[in-house]
């Protein structure tokens, strides 16, 4: 910034500054993002192979696009995903506002329960998906979309409990005042919970819904365990794509799974900013101070 | 109920004692689970148009009384009326009460103006009613124009006035606060006193507030129920709880006091004739006649200090161990020959240099009638 030739040593924590720390930092995303950035370029790559450049062409996503069961896979996974991310936001926010709210017998072994499903291994949880659905003779070949039930229902059992655990996180730090002081101006409870509890807790559901959506829409271990012939998820299909040979196609369909993500993920914090400026904008518009609040 | 006001005025206007007090505490206890109840047995009757402070330790159960009247706690046992009925079973969005809240609970989502208007929102008063009402209660408490802001582009004193017009707005006929003045910086927190006593003239309305700092407690209120361990140990105007405390927790809490232990040796006509341990014989007018062993204080504001001996009823002789200088006066700690401390408060009414040398002799004493003798 300055036009001084010589610029002071770096600050004990000025550690931007620093040659090693730049050059661990660099390590850091040439590991993370390498991969995925040589996916995505090698979907526009003019060739079978995903070897060497061989020049720009769109043709794959077109080959995708005209892939008849690809897109039915991708629709089979956009729907589960948004039914079980509506679902596990309902039920997993329901659970945390319990867990937080009242006391009861068992509190703490019911909480301990309801996280089991994060540590439980996936692979578990497909066979046990899978037997659980034999036994009690789940029917198939039902029309579309009821024939993704089996699905939905166990991306919701796997993601409900992130969504609690973080709109729980967010709840602790509630001032249950906020609450009494509803309740004293004349808030019955449910209006109570739905004019303070709820945008209190709006961060944490944005948050969760985002994480039960990812998790739906990438999973494969349990997926493929519930899943039948006709119902093939995105994972599924681009996994038994993969068996044969990776094909431009695959790396084509993934960069528009990215760009999905990408896109709602960026579209969900637009509106949780608008909102929030909203809010700091009032009614009147008059403030001077707009970005108070991140 | 006695009033007796021992000369000493507070400037407030109490309002008119109506036969009917707004509050009524009969007999009511809260226990949480086992162990002393948090609140014992309590009886208050609360006059309308009083400034009430509710004032103790932590812990003392002040604030668990508070929110009994609010709704928030049921009593295990007794009755509230408030405004002349029953609040048993009453939930809080239903009493004729209003809470501002230590934290001050501003929801920090809502506009300032959104904040206030909340409570009449809930409740379906109209939206033109509702602008104009919000309007006058921001006007009440001084934020005419910040009605756009958001709580944290607010201080906390600012915030701690959209509380306060967030309640007032509901027109309640008596208004609770817990703590108000405790998360305010000391400056700010002397200016609002004035301003609270002010609200309450304005508005018309009971406040009952909780406290556990004294010079809040007697600086606001009209009248002081001191508390401890869940028990109402003294319910008096200011003046008398300092000056007639009735028992050793209130004169030790209320300011600053020397509390000795002593036993009566004679009683009658008027007068008692203490025996106190370190200071020997003293004989001081005092009504009742009690016997036995007593406290006996005396508030350090009292004491006299003297270089030759005093023409008094009593005195002692002692010399100054430690003092400390607070610019408008001074401490003075003293032992006496017999080997009893006493604390000293004298004005530094002389701009001139301080002349107190630790270990210098002085003599004390002080008047008979300013002792106090406590019996329980």
């Amino acid at each position: 910034m300055s036009a001084t030739t010589r610029r002071p040593p770096p600050g004990p924590l000025e550690y931007g500054r620093r040659a090693w720390m730049r050059l661990t930092l660099l390590a850091t995303f040439v590991f993370l993002y390498a991969p995925i950035a040589t996916l995505v370029a090698f979907s526009f790559n003019d060739s079978r192979r995903n070897i060497v450049w061989r020049g720009f062409t769109l043709k794959y996503y077109e080959k995708a696009w005209n892939n008849d069961s690809l897109l039915e896979a991708f629709t089979n996974s956009l729907t589960i995903a948004f039914a079980s991310t509506l679902a596990s936001t309902v039920l997993g926010t329901l659970a945390a506002v319990a867990l937080w709210r009242f006391r009861f017998p068992f509190k703490g072994p019911h909480e301990a329960a309801m996280a089991l499903p994060i540590v439980i291994p996936e692979i578990c949880m497909g066979v046990a998906m899978l037997v659980f659905f034999a036994r009690i003779g789940w029917p198939t070949g039902l029309p579309w979309p009821l024939n993704l039930g089996a699905i939905t229902i166990a991306h919701i059992s796997f993601s409900f409990p992130f969504v609690a655990v973080v709109v729980r996180a967010r709840l602790a730090s509630f001032n249950r005042e906020l609450d009494e002081a509803a309740r004293d101006l004349g808030a019955s409870e449910w209006q109570a919970f739905r004019d303070v509890l709820v945008p209190w807790m709006s961060p944490g559901l944005v948050a969760g819904a985002l994480l039960a959506f990812t998790l739906s829409l990438d999973d494969f271990v349990i997926t493929f365990f519930t899943s039948g012939p006709d119902t093939v998820t995105f994972p599924v299909k681009v996994y038994s794509m993969v068996r044969f040979s990776v094909t431009p196609e695959v790396n084509a369909a993934s960069t528009i799974l990215i760009a999905i993500t990408l896109v709602i993920t960026s579209v969900a914090l637009w509106m949780q900013g608008r909102t929030a400026a909203r809010r700091a904008d009032g009614s009147g518009g008059v403030t001077e101070a707009g970005s108070a609040d991140g | 109920m006695t009033r007796g006001r021992h000369g000493i005025g507070n400037g407030t206007d109490r309002g008119a004692a109506s036969a009917q007090p707004i509050i009524e505490i009969r007999g009511v206890t809260k226990r949480f689970g086992a162990g002393e109840p948090a609140v014992d047995s309590v009886d208050l009757e609360i006059p309308e148009g009083e400034l009430f402070a509710l004032l103790g330790p932590s812990g003392c159960g002040k604030t668990t009384l508070l929110r009994m009247l609010a709704g928030f706690e049921t009593p295990t046992a007794g009755a509230i009326r408030i405004d002349g009925s029953d609040v048993a079973g009453m939930p809080p969005n239903r009493r004729p009460v209003n809470m501002v809240f230590q934290s001050y609970a501003v929801f920090p989502h809502m506009s300032v103006s959104d904040n206030v208007a909340y409570g009449l929102r809930v409740t379906g008063v109209p939206a033109a009613e509702r602008r104009e009402r919000v309007r006058e209660a921001l006007g009440l408490v001084r934020l005419d124009g910040l009605g756009a802001r958001k709580p944290d582009q607010l201080s906390g004193g600012q915030r701690q006035r959209v509380a306060l017009a967030r309640a007032l707005v509901k027109r309640p006929r008596v208004l609770l606060l817990d703590e108000p003045l405790s998360a305010l910086d000391a400056k700010l927190r002397e200016a609002m006193r004035l301003e609270l006593v002010n609200l309450r003239i304005a508005v018309g309305i009971t406040f009952v507030f909780v406290t556990h700092d004294q010079d809040e407690a007697l600086s606001m209120a009209d009248r002081i129920a001191v508390m401890e361990r869940g028990r109402v140990r003294q319910v008096a105007e200011p003046a008398t709880l300092y000056e007639y405390p009735n028992c050793r927790f209130v004169a030790d809490f209320i300011g600053k006091v020397n509390l000795f232990e002593g036993t009566v040796r004679a009683a009658g006509s008027g007068e008692l004739t203490l025996e106190v341990p370190g200071l020997g014989a003293l004989r001081i007018p005092h009504a009742e006649p009690v016997r036995g062993a007593v406290g006996v204080a005396v508030r350090p504001e009292k004491v006299r200090l003297s270089h030759t001996r005093p023409d008094a009823q009593f005195s002692f002789e002692a010399t100054v161990e430690d003092f400390a200088y607070y610019g408008s006066e001074t401490h003075l700690f003293l032992v006496t020959d017999k080997g009893l401390r006493l604390a000293a408060t004298v004005p530094n009414s002389d701009r001139g240099p301080i002349r107190i040398e630790r270990g210098a002799p002085r003599f004390v004493s002080w008047r008979p009638g300013d002792t106090l003798v406590l019996t329980e």
